[in-house]
């Protein structure tokens, strides 16, 4: 239990991260029931709109959902440094965001202008809070984390980039002359994915592989030169292509950033492979998974610079997608909401309790079954989506039901993790 | 003689180190002291000490672990 006196003031409140969590899942069941619904079709080319609304469902409002979430709780851990005003951040994030994915998806699906164009405008408050929030927060950092600050810096520079190339791309699809479709969807991806996703990631692993799955640091020298090496990488690969530079370069430039995105993701398996206490744990399976396939990633990148055919497949794109997000991505946050979630429960549930002890640790909030069972249904969920992108017409609609599956499973447990907490004792004056 | 008690905390995955200390500062007296042993500096702990009034002291060892020594503020 915590003593009486303990404070509380370094944690943001519960509502500000849970907010997050709570709403995430819910993305999960509609990305699934969108598999459903529109079968095939989702699977046939990247530019077909139910695509792209499948594409930010997932990526806006279970990623950088459950992201913004972990960001809040994250900062004040690992850099000293708490979101100020974390309520109001929260409120206008969480609803920013929401609104603008909801709108982006309607818009996408009944290719309505009008709502394409308020999606921007919601997604710019609701993302831009929380870049500034978090920015602001990172000026005041402190500690001896040093690769994680800078890392965390230029993951949310990636997401303004990604944002501003996002609100182009909406004008750009809406007819506006002077802006290139291709390009723009190509920077877009790559600072959303390589700057935003795996920045953020890679800055976070630093800290929390070692905290959390109990493996020794990160190499130092791989700390200081990856996520520079990889953003100057990423920014060089803009100007080129903006720039009309050789073919030639930018092969070299996409090498190089399959390297940096393959170093790290081997070094986290080795550390992985170094645990101290060999213990079963669902994170530690969930970032297996995801650094195996960004690997996969990687290379099928890499092979597609050196390989015509494969370059010019239209299934690569959506492979590549497959991989990058319901892989890497959605395996990543979804191993960090087990070590999230339960803490915050427990830490604010032993604040609240004030001696009188309802939990007894975070294994009782939520429990190893559980989350073995979430991993099972993603495994499975993610082997029928790649099975799809092969065999669309047998396989989209059962991948859809597995994802839809594994999203309301993930629901369940949070939901019932949230449950858990006592209420607010006599400490609090009743209104 | 003051007394010690000790939390060995090495090698345990978070939050378990912090659930341990704060366990075991609850049952702590005031003219005892906590002596935590952990594989990493505890950061956040720190912050939680320094709001309710504790003070402490800590120490980087050889193998790269800490020893932090915890007491009530008088």
């Amino acid at each position: 239990m915590i003593p009486a006196s303990l404070s509380l003031e370094q944690a943001p409140p519960l509502a500000a991260p849970m907010r997050f969590f709570l709403t995430a899942p819910l993305y999960l069941v509609a990305a699934g029931a969108l598999l459903v619904y529109a079968g095939p079709a989702v699977l046939a080319t990247r530019w077909a709109p139910v695509t792209m609304a499948l594409t930010h469902l997932v990526t806006l409002g279970f990623i950088a959902q459950v992201m913004f979430g972990a960001i809040l709780q994250v900062l004040p851990v690992v850099a000293g440094a708490p979101v100020a005003r974390a309520r109001a951040v929260a409120t206008l994030a969480h609803i920013g965001l929401n609104l603008g994915t909801l709108a982006l998806v309607a818009g996408f699906l009944l290719n309505a202008a009008r709502l394409l164009q308020f999606a921007a405008a919601a997604l710019a408050v609701g993302v831009g809070t929380m870049v500034i929030a978090g920015t602001l927060a990172l000026a005041r950092a402190r500690g001896a984390a040093s690769a994680t600050i800078t890392g965390l810096r230029l993951a949310f520079g990636a997401l303004a980039v990604t944002l501003v190339l996002g609100a182009l791309l909406v004008f750009a699809l809406l007819g506006a002359p002077h802006l290139e479709l291709v390009p723009l969807l190509a920077a877009h991806v790559a600072w959303g994915f390589l700057g935003w996703i795996l920045g953020l990631v890679v800055a976070v692993a630093y800290q929390v592989v070692p905290m959390f799955q109990v493996t020794p640091a990160y190499p130092a020298q791989l700390g200081r030169l990856l996520l520079p090496a990889l953003f100057t990488t990423l920014a060089l690969r803009s100007l080129a292509s903006g720039w009309g530079l050789s073919p030639a370069a930018g092969v070299l430039l996409d090498n190089l950033l399959a390297l940096a995105a393959i170093s790290f993701a081997v070094t986290t398996l080795w550390l992985q492979q170094h645990r101290r206490r060999r213990i079963a744990d669902v994170t530690v399976q969930f970032w297996k998974l995801a650094m195996l396939c960004l690997i996969g990633v990687a290379l099928l990148g890499a092979a597609s610079t050196w390989l015509a055919p494969l370059d010019s497949d239209p299934r690569l794109p959506l492979v590549l997608g497959t991989l990058a997000l319901f892989g890497f991505a959605v395996a990543v946050v979804s191993g960090m909401l087990y070590k999230i979630v339960p803490f915050l429960i427990w830490f604010h549930a032993q604040a609240r309790a004030r001696g009188h002890v309802t939990l007894r640790g975070t294994q009782d909030i939520v429990t190893p079954a559980a989350a073995r069972w979430h991993l099972r249904l993603h495994l499975m969920s993610f082997a029928l989506l790649a099975g799809a992108l092969f065999w669309p017409v047998g396989l989209s609609r059962p991948a859809g039901l597995l994802w839809m599956a594994t999203g309301a499973w993930l629901a369940r447990t949070l939901y019932g993790a949230a449950r858990s907490l006592p209420p607010m004792t006599a400490t609090t004056p009743q209104r | 003689m003051v007394e010690t008690r000790t939390v060995d905390a090495r090698d345990l995955p978070a939050p378990e180190p912090l659930e341990r200390v704060l366990d075991a500062l609850a049952g702590l007296r005031g003219d005892e002291r906590l002596r935590l042993l952990i594989h990493r500096e505890p950061l956040p702990l720190y912050d939680l000490l320094r709001g309710a009034g504790y003070r402490w002291e800590s120490c980087a060892l050889a193998d790269g672990s800490y020893e932090v020594l915890i007491w009530q503020d008088a």
